[in-house]
């Protein structure tokens, strides 16, 4: 069972069903929307309608289903293919001669060339910018003022309900210029001049002050565009520059890159080439789309880019997951952290007078300060370029002879408590006594897959403070 | 690269739909001129056999325009069954109107005759000096 609903068209009566009624309905509110000031040419099409209705209904009780009305709509046409551009813009002129020349210009928001909600393009109307240059603007100042606020995001006082500043005002904006409904508001967005294209001059520009203030705005506005380009342009390439550089690079930031870097990173069984990647992917994407929008906002251009887009955060989510994952397993291999004291009581300090700690020759200090792991010192051997964690020495005053000796505690990371007590164990004592007043340092290889058991030697000597130290 | 070609598109569109557009135009004023009155059902009959136009609705808002400028003028008749229907007829100033489009489309058809005649002229020059 179906309702009917019964119209009236140009007089005579009609039953549609529902499905019927609301197709007609669109299409004739479409129409209006189209033909927005002329009532006539509904009434007529509204009657041409009826007249193909009556030929096709062969009784007055027969109802007209939604095929009819189709088959209707496709015989008069749809309101784009009834009056072309041509036409309208025709109807626009005609419209701009019946105003009388005396359009002021008023703030609209421009929704036919919008990119969030038209804010930037009405103002570019009213100021008779281009309004990719207000859009450069809103954009450069809203990543500033993200980055002034920087860590303290949700508190400082540029942010108004967690928002940054510019996005704030954006929005105000949006909720206070209204958006153009009528051809007479199209009008009102435009202004005299812009429809007409010879270039007579703004008629507002007779009325003194506000006129100036206009253009002191204008002038402001120009200044900032400027500005912002500028800014833009900078951060574009030194993000460019330092992120390929840093990453594949390597040679302008003292022989260290990314890729060396992550060599450092061994999770479980999987090879390091793909967190390389994934590290690279996780990166990379969100540098890319940055920058291709601002481009694409830039330019103006519009390409169906929305697969694009969907396709490459799902595979930057994947990635992230991947990650999260791999650190988590990585993490579980070295949840146990053991200790290991050993104490050498065999040694004599009794006849020296200054006690000297060397490192072997054949070993510097690592120059790359972030490199710092956990609190020891890193060492490199410049011939073969592998690095070395050195012990950490504390020397520990006491009063007597007597109670001179060296304490060895040596730690390391597993995935079971006695794992990691064994691997501690089997850790060297990091020293050799080379006579009784040198104490050798002999380094660990640093060996970056077993770099997550963070295995650790701290020398504790328990020296009379009135022995010196040399270390050297 | 693609935007600037895309505006290029839209402009030959623009052009070719507002010559077909003024050539309708024509057409309409002709079809009253003949016919002395018209409906639009049957002038729309008429179009659609010439093939002059594809959808019907093209035909309304332009009626509605040359009424506007003056060019046309309707009446309602009562029709035996159903509403009243709008008979159009020319006005003076469409009749003038039609008198001036046709030395113009008369023009038109002179000058593209001259320009493919000449054309042909050039053609058999050639095809004379080829068998030379």
């Amino acid at each position: 069972m179906k309702t009917t609903v019964q119209v009236s068209l140009n007089g005579i009566a009609f039953n549609l069903d529902e499905n019927a009624y609301q197709q007609l309905k669109s299409y004739i509110s479409e129409l209006q929307s189209h033909f927005a000031d002329d009532t006539e040419i509904i009434e007529d099409i509204e009657a041409r309608i009826a007249d193909l209705l009556s030929l096709r209904i062969k009784s007055a009780d027969h109802a007209v289903n939604l095929n009819d009305i189709d088959e209707i709509i496709n015989i008069i046409g749809n309101p784009n293919d009834i009056d072309d551009k041509a036409d309208a813009s025709e109807k626009f002129k005609k419209h701009f001669e019946n105003v009388n020349n005396s359009v002021k210009k008023r703030l609209y928001r421009d929704t036919e060339n919008k990119v969030v909600a038209g804010v930037c393009s009405g103002i570019g109307h009213y100021l008779n910018l281009d309004a990719t240059w207000i859009r450069v603007v809103f954009i450069v100042f809203m990543v500033i003022s993200i980055k002034l606020d920087g860590m303290h995001f949700w508190f400082s006082n540029r942010f108004i309900f967690g928002m940054p500043f510019v996005l704030f005002i954006y929005i105000v904006l949006w909720i206070v210029m209204p958006r153009t409904k009528t051809p007479r508001q199209n009008l009102e967005m435009h202004g005299y001049t812009s429809a007409r294209k010879n270039g007579n001059k703004l008629r507002s520009s007779n009325n003194g002050i506000g006129n100036f203030v206009k253009k002191l705005f204008r002038f402001a506005i120009q200044i900032c565009v400027a500005i912002s380009l500028s800014i833009v342009g900078i951060i574009c390439t030194l993000l460019l520059i330092t992120g390929i550089a840093g990453f594949f690079g390597g040679s302008l930031f003292g022989g260290t890159n990314m890729i060396s870097l992550l060599d450092y990173i061994y999770i479980g069984e999987v090879n390091t080439w793909i967190i390389k990647l994934a590290i690279a992917i996780i990166i990379f994407i969100p540098v890319c789309i940055l920058i291709y929008l601002s481009i694409k906002v830039l330019m103006r251009f519009k390409i169906k880019d929305k697969p694009a887009m969907i396709i490459l955060m799902i595979v930057w989510i994947i990635t992230a997951i991947f990650i999260g994952g791999s650190a988590v397993s990585t993490a579980k291999l070295y949840r146990y952290n053991e200790t290991v004291v050993e104490i050498q009581k065999d040694v004599n300090f009794d006849n020296i007078k200054t006690l000297n700690i060397k490192i072997p020759d054949s070993i510097k200090p690592y120059e790359v300060a972030f490199f710092d792991w956990n609190n020891s010192l890193l060492y490199e051997n410049p011939a073969n370029e592998s690095l070395y964690i050195c012990p950490n020495i504390h020397i520990v005053p006491v009063d007597s002879i007597s109670e001179n000796y060296i304490k060895i505690v040596k730690s390391a990371n597993a995935s079971t408590r006695h794992e990691a007590k064994l691997k501690a164990q089997n850790i060297s004592n990091g020293y050799i006594m080379s006579d009784s007043a040198t104490i050798m340092l002999a380094p660990e290889e640093f060996n970056k897959y077993n770099k997550w058991s963070s295995e650790m030697i701290d020398i504790f000597i328990y020296l009379p403070d009135s022995i010196l130290v040399n270390m050297y | 690269m693609k935007i600037l070609y895309d505006n290029i598109t839209i402009n030959s569109d623009n052009l070719k739909s507002q010559m077909r557009k003024g050539i309708l135009e024509y057409c309409i004023l002709s079809i009253l001129e003949r016919n002395g009155e018209a409906y639009a059902s049957s002038m729309i009959s008429e179009l659609k056999d010439a093939e002059m136009i594809v959808v019907e609705g093209t035909l309304y808002p332009l009626l509605t325009r040359q009424k506007n400028q003056g060019l046309l003028k309707y009446r309602w008749e009562e029709s035996k069954q159903g509403p009243p229907r709008k008979y159009y007829s020319l006005t003076e100033k469409g009749k003038l109107t039609l008198q001036e489009l046709d030395n113009v489309w008369n023009e038109i058809v002179e000058t593209i005759k001259k320009i493919k005649t000449s054309g042909n002229y050039f053609n058999n020059v050639k095809i004379h000096c080829d068998k030379i």
